[in-house]
């Protein structure tokens, strides 16, 4: 560990410390399972984790981190019951709100949003595709069942134009894109960042583009909230400090996400996917209008059974209670 | 099959076994026994059965999985049969090539995915090599072990009687290990078919594995039982009809008995 980052992390502490008896939200024991992604942006659970924010709000609460790979891996760990709170996509979050009858869930907080500027469709470097409509009748790899799925359908639409969409993960596709399998990429920051980044990538378009609103949330097991209401709450609060410290100071927060990715990661790359991030505190109705699109999206194409109550999915009382 | 092969004390036990099984499997997901509650129960998965088979993709996805295994265990038989067979009968090729097959057997098929896409030109090798993978080393091992299990006395005695080494490996070293062989060929099937949920997820499209993969993806669990089922069935049906195949060619021993 760098004698920079442990600086920084001391720093962290010190604030922590310092604030920590008037900040004190309960001091209830408890053990929080939060699921977090590897590969999708989740950065401020990076930042909660390095840092132990919510140690200030909630001091005897000990947190197991338990990392997925993507959305449905937190998904299916939630309705294992395994993780009580997950930091996840948009699409993600809706399949399973849709799957109420095996576990019930509610959509608590909010940890990123923005404009389509974390999502991009890639290409090679030296692909002679040099517009998105070049893009129609091309092999274009995606994560089904994810906001950049929808994102995907949402060019298709704009450019009537049709992909020959193939299911791959992330570390797949990208593999198959640099051996000239698929013609083209969709999947989300940092890994079209890292594509540019090693030089075997170039960036089509982003979502910024298309205004494409996605939004990443924090997913609630609905048992664990109503048993541990002020957890949940001390955790917003925690979460909303760690959005005041990305927004103030992006630099640090950066090396923080740098050294919890153990510097996998290019930090040019985190540095230019938190400035093009928004870390909203409250939820709005245009995100409450962004999960029902995803739901609308995954309800159009069959990827769910039955479209879950948005509006009641949405529990604001934990954010409210915090203020 | 015959009335009397139909109702036989084995079948009706086996038979009895498999539906206690599914019994309990139900009785324990409807009552909640630790966590059976999460898991699709049998009539559950029966009705998502119902529903997957006739969508005309379950075709599709069972014909590309079988045309997958079949071309990935044939083209491992190819090879490791008779590499099998002459490590395990001369000394010179296993001190030569076996060492380096040996480092090479404890890695998973799924870790060859990244090599597997970035070797091959197109995405069926690539999927089939995994399968290929699996197949390749219980075949090798087998024919291998299937050789040194031979009696010395039948090699002294071929070449006191001035046997050439083509007719020892005819006369000697392929009937002797062909029982060995068969089983390496029937477990060789069994791992191919074990890899090609992880294979599939290369191809991002069609497959039983993808299937079970993309089921996994949005939480519909009654489907993966259901691939899950239909890739247990056709790898016990392609394990049984190897069996069955070389129990024709394995007659002389139970002639000889």
């Amino acid at each position: 560990m760098s004698t920079r980052l442990v600086a920084l992390l001391t720093i962290c502490a010190s604030l922590v410390a310092v604030s920590a008896k008037a900040q004190v939200v309960t001091d209830q024991k408890a053990t929080l399972v939060v699921g977090h992604q590897l590969f999708t942006p989740s950065w401020t659970s990076d930042v909660m984790r390095m840092t132990k924010i919510y140690k200030k709000y909630l001091p005897n609460v000990e947190v197991d981190w338990f990392s997925g790979l993507y959305g449905p891996v937190l998904v299916n760990n939630m309705i294992a019951r395994k993780v009580h709170m997950a930091y996840i996509g948009d699409v993600p979050a809706v399949v399973l709100a849709s799957k109420k009858a095996s576990v019930e869930t509610n959509f608590v907080g909010l940890c990123q949003s923005d404009k389509g500027a974390s999502i991009a469709i890639l290409v090679r470097k030296d692909s002679t595709i040099q517009s998105v409509r070049d893009l129609d009748g091309k092999r274009v790899a995606t994560g089904f069942g994810s906001f950049m799925h929808r994102f995907l359908e949402v060019v298709q639409t704009r450019e009537k134009i049709k992909f020959d969409l193939v299911n791959q993960p992330p570390e797949v596709a990208l593999t198959n894109l640099e051996a000239g399998r698929i013609d083209a990429d969709g999947h989300p920051a940092p890994h079209f960042g890292v594509a540019v980044h090693k030089g075997t990538g170039r960036v089509l378009t982003t979502g910024s583009a298309y205004d494409f609103q996605l939004i990443c949330g924090i997913v609630v097991n609905k048992e664990y909230a109503s048993q541990h209401p002020k957890v949940i709450e001390g955790w917003l609060k925690a979460e909303a400090e760690v959005h005041e410290f990305i927004r103030s100071q992006p630099d640090k927060a950066a090396e923080l996400i740098f050294e919890a990715w153990e510097r996998k990661i290019p930090i040019e790359v985190i540095r230019r996917d938190l400035e093009g991030a928004l870390y909203p505190d409250e939820i709005t109705a245009e995100h409450v209008q962004t999960l029902k699109s995803a739901s609308d999206f995954l309800f159009r194409n069959k990827l769910i059974d039955v479209q879950p109550d948005i509006e009641s999915w949405v529990d604001t009382r934990y954010l409210r209670a915090g203020r | 099959m015959t009335r009397s092969r139909l109702f036989d004390y084995k079948t009706l036990v086996g038979t009895a076994s498999i539906l206690c099984f599914l019994g309990l499997w139900e009785i324990l997901v409807r009552a909640n026994v630790y966590r059976f509650g999460l898991l699709p129960s049998p009539l559950q998965s029966l009705q998502a059965g119902l529903d997957v088979v006739t969508q005309p993709s379950f075709l599709r996805d069972v014909s590309y999985s079988t045309y997958r295994v079949l071309l990935a265990w044939f083209m491992a038989s190819l090879v490791a049969v008779p590499l099998g067979l002459f490590i395990g009968w001369n000394r010179k090729i296993q001190l030569l090539l076996f060492p380096a097959l040996e480092v090479l057997r404890p890695i998973p098929p799924i870790a060859w995915i990244p090599a597997s896409i970035l070797f091959f030109p197109a995405v069926e090798p690539s999927v089939v090599f995994i399968c290929f993978i699996g197949a390749f080393f219980p075949i090798l091992l087998n024919a291998k072990t299937g050789v040194e299990q031979i009696d010395d006395r039948y090699f002294h005695a071929s070449r006191c009687l001035g046997a050439a080494p083509w007719h020892i490996f005819w006369d000697v070293v392929l009937p002797g290990a062909l029982p060995s062989v068969v089983v390496g060929l029937a477990l060789g099937m069994g791992v191919a078919w074990m890899g090609v949920v992880a294979a599939e997820m290369i191809a991002g499209e069609f497959g039983l594995g993808y299937m079970i993969w993309y089921a996994y993806a949005l939480t519909r669990y009654p489907v993966i039982v259901v691939g899950m089922v239909v890739i247990a069935a056709l790898g016990f049906g392609s394990s049984a009809l190897i069996r069955i195949a070389s129990s024709h060619l394995l007659r002389w021993r139970t002639a000889g008995m």
